[in-house]
């Protein structure tokens, strides 16, 4: 009897652990229900619901807008603090409020633009993701022409707008527009400063060891060897940042190919390979930089800041760079005289020298964006690129190059250096290699650089990486 | 028939005692999880979705803009078969951890010898030793990149001042150093938490003991092997789980602030190629299969351990 009753007893119980266990599962379901429906919408179309921005705005049939005044809010999303308006400006706010009210008095049936751009240059793709994940709203997009030529314009997040922007098209650099088209389409503007690739040296050193700029490696290597003599370090070079090594890669190639544009499209089309002579001999060759002391030996465990600091403190003579450090330069470097030169002539190669270069940023139209405020996004490129507005953003910094024709350019010395070399500047090839092939090739140079590969061996890692791409799919310029 | 009715009455009064009680339990039951409804709440949302969620990715190819495409076990077979940096990074994620299990354990095990003496001024010494563990891995990983630095950095500075010039020598900059150096490092900043760990257990050991060992006339390596290692068994298991554990997924920061993952993927590990694939090369199913595969490396070595010492200590028992 007893025994029948601990059975009762103990079957009751486990039909009581059951139903515990079961109300626990449903508790734990629902609450995972709730967020499965609080969440955002991941299937890819991203960009929230069109009806909750903007305002009671229509078009006409004619294509006038008849939308009401003080009806549109246009959002615009930057990837990072760099795609603001004046970014590197110590007022940006300021500017960009001027810039933006200015726009806002021309069209009064626009309420207000945001303009949100923060974040370091380095997590702008996740920050993009992030959003468009979150299912957040954007008009346009402000961004830089890497991520808008290697992710942006592949992944659908940008409008087709060659036709719109073709009344005002003429006020941009052309090779600028370039770099934010893709197969004849137009996907932005670049509103930016422009970029080209230079050597910096210490024009004081220089003056005081009797030494003349040089124009090919061979001089390169008589330079540094003196330098070295006189107890500095000839080129010292970020090598801890593996992402900057293919810079010197951009400048090799073009000389061991005659044309890297091209070739890099041919290998990327599948025509050619990255394990061709022309290839392997400009990876051979930045090794070589390294091999022959020019670069100094400690390379590997130098980063932006090192670099940087070595040159300001005369440790260093020169260092390779862009138009992009003259700011710190200007701003820092203020015991010497310093100076640009151009990429070397290297030995026995077919191509002149091309330094990689182009617009730092420009601005694009989401394609989400609804119908009725597309009007107002193409009228603000619109704006931005008139001179004398551009001159309000860009003018500012005194520029070597801007991508709107008409901006107050710098008159200082350096850059009129510097302005001579832009006619020999080509895409930046980052532009053009998929993120895969580029973290290949970057991380092969680092083993170049530190002699724990070959310049074949590193081709072959490159190709396989291009092949993995293709195997998953990858066909380039689609 | 008084006595059957007595026991009729019984039964129903214990019946409903019983009913009673059920009605009572349910309810407290009912309450109980109530309360516990909240926590069980943030649990699924912050742990339990999130890892669910993960796995679901892991079987997809999704590079966070575009729709999620099923692709079944391919994202695991790219892992084992076809991706040499994810192999580098699981051989090098398993030096890392070993390495740095043995460090922080030996090193906090001795420091901790040395300052549970009592001698005067021990808890400044004591105080210093810990003070690492208080930094951030930002701090940390930047303030030992400059020591380390070939051309500037304080290692080549003394080196150079004692005419070694010689020895000066890029050690984050070679395949061959650069992740022991980062080793190193991970256990200069861990030591001390260890050392704590292990002070404590040796102030709970009774001194008494050591004195009857010493009028048995047993030297300092007899009383230290066989009164002090077997008594330190239980923070030892903790010290060097908390030390393995981490080694496997908590070796992001340092490595990505030192060194990136370089040169040439030589400090590669599975958490640095897994935020490149996620966030550089927009492959997040993929990143996320590799996540799964050292969650469950990480959990099987775990139990193994635990399994084994536990079995060690019942032998020694």
């Amino acid at each position: 009897m007893l025994e029948e009753r601990n059975g009762a007893s103990q079957t009751a119980g486990g039909k009581k652990a059951v139903r515990k266990k079961a109300a626990l599962a449903a508790m734990v379901t629902a609450a995972m229900l709730l967020l499965a429906a609080c969440g955002g919408n991941n299937d890819g179309t991203s960009g929230g619901n069109s009806d909750d921005a903007g305002g009671a705005n229509n078009t006409a049939g004619n294509g006038e807008s008849t939308a009401v005044e003080g009806s549109v809010e246009l959002k615009v999303f930057g990837g990072s603090a760099s795609d603001a308006l004046g970014a590197r400006a110590d007022n940006q706010k300021e500017i960009e409020q001027t810039v933006l009210d200015g726009f806002i008095a021309e069209n009064p049936e626009v309420k207000s633009v945001t303009w949100d751009a923060q974040g370091p240059v380095a997590d702008q793709v996740t920050r993009m993701m992030t959003a468009n994940l979150g299912g957040e709203y954007m008009d346009m997009v402000a961004c830089a022409a890497n991520p808008t030529n290697t992710t942006f314009i592949d992944k659908g997040i940008l409008k087709d707008i060659t036709a719109d922007i073709e009344p005002f098209k003429d006020r941009i650099d052309p090779s600028a527009l370039n770099a934010y088209s893709r197969d004849g389409k137009v996907y932005g503007i670049p509103i930016a400063t422009m970029s080209t690739s230079t050597f910096y040296y210490n024009k004081d050193l220089f003056a005081e060891l009797g030494l003349e700029v040089p124009t090919t490696y061979e001089e390169l290597l008589t330079v540094s060897e003196a330098v070295k003599e006189a107890g500095h370090m000839a080129v010292i070079h970020q090598g801890k940042n593996a992402w900057y090594w293919p810079m010197w890669l951009m400048e090799t190639l073009a000389q061991t190919s005659g044309d890297s544009v091209g070739k890099t499209e041919s290998n990327l089309s599948g025509e050619t390979k990255f394990t061709d002579e022309a290839d392997v001999e400009a990876l051979r060759l930045v090794g070589q930089f390294v091999e022959d002391g020019i670069i100094d030996g400690n390379t590997l465990t130098v980063d932006t800041d090192g670099m940087r600091s070595a040159f300001a403190s005369q440790q260093a003579a020169m260092y390779y760079g862009g138009t992009w450090e003259l700011s710190w330069l200007q701003d820092n470097v203020t015991d010497f005289e310093y100076g640009a030169f151009e990429f070397p002539k290297l030995p026995d190669t077919i191509g002149d020298p091309k330094h990689g270069g182009g617009p730092d940023y420009g601005i694009c139209v989401s394609s989400n964006i609804k119908d009725d405020n597309q009007e107002y996004a193409i009228k603000l490129m619109e704006y931005l690129t008139r001179p004398e507005v551009a001159d309000q953003y860009l003018g500012i910094y005194k520029p070597i190059f801007a991508s709107i024709e008409g901006v107050t350019l710098s008159d200082e010395p350096i850059a009129q250096d510097l302005q001579g070399h832009y006619d020999n500047t080509v895409r930046f090839l980052d532009w053009i290699w998929p993120v895969e092939v580029k973290d290949a090739i970057a991380s092969s140079l680092q083993g170049i650089a530190g002699g724990m590969v070959s310049a074949e061996e590193a081709a072959a890692t490159i190709q396989a990486a291009y092949d993995q791409l293709v195997a998953d799919g990858y066909v380039y310029g689609e | 028939m008084a006595k059957q009715l007595e026991t009729t009455r019984g039964a129903v009064g214990a019946l409903r005692t019983g009913k009673r009680r059920g009605a009572a339990a349910r309810r407290t039951a009912v309450e109980g999880y109530a309360l516990v409804l909240p926590a069980l709440l943030l649990l699924a949302v912050f742990i339990l979705y999130p890892i669910l969620y993960g796995l679901y990715i892991s079987f997809h190819k999704w590079d966070g803009f575009s729709a999620m495409t099923f692709v079944g076990w391919r994202n695991y077979v790219k892992a084992f078969t076809s991706d040499s940096v994810f192999h580098q990074a699981a051989r090098n994620t398993a030096l890392y951890a070993v390495a740095i299990t043995i460090g922080k354990n030996v090193f906090g095990l001795l420091l901790a010898l040395l300052v549970s003496r009592k001698i005067r001024g021990i808890l400044f010494f004591r105080t210093a030793l810990f003070v690492p563990v208080t930094l951030s891995y930002v701090v940390v990983g930047l303030l030992w990149a400059w020591i380390y630095n070939p051309s500037f950095g304080l290692v080549a500075s003394g080196l150079e001042a004692l005419g070694l010039e010689n020895w000066v020598y890029p050690w984050l900059g070679s395949a061959s150093t650069a992740l022991w150096a980062v080793v190193a490092v991970e256990v200069w900043k861990w030591a001390g938490f260890h050392m704590v760990l292990f002070l404590g257990g040796l102030q709970a050991i009774p001194a008494d003991l050591y004195e009857a060992a010493i009028v048995d006339g047993a030297s300092p390596w007899a009383r230290f092997r066989s009164i002090t290692l077997p008594l330190l068994k239980p923070i030892t298991f903790i010290s060097v789980f908390l030390a393995l554990n981490g080694g496997f997924v908590r070796n992001f920061d340092l490595i990505y602030i030192m060194t990136g993952g370089g040169p040439n993927h030589s400090t590669e590990v599975v958490l640095t190629h897994m935020v490149s694939e996620a966030f550089q090369r927009g492959n997040l199913g993929y990143s996320s299969a590799m996540g799964y595969l050292l969650f469950l490396t990480v959990a099987v070595l775990i139990l193994v351990y635990a399994r084994t010492f536990n079995r060690g200590g019942e032998g020694g028992r």
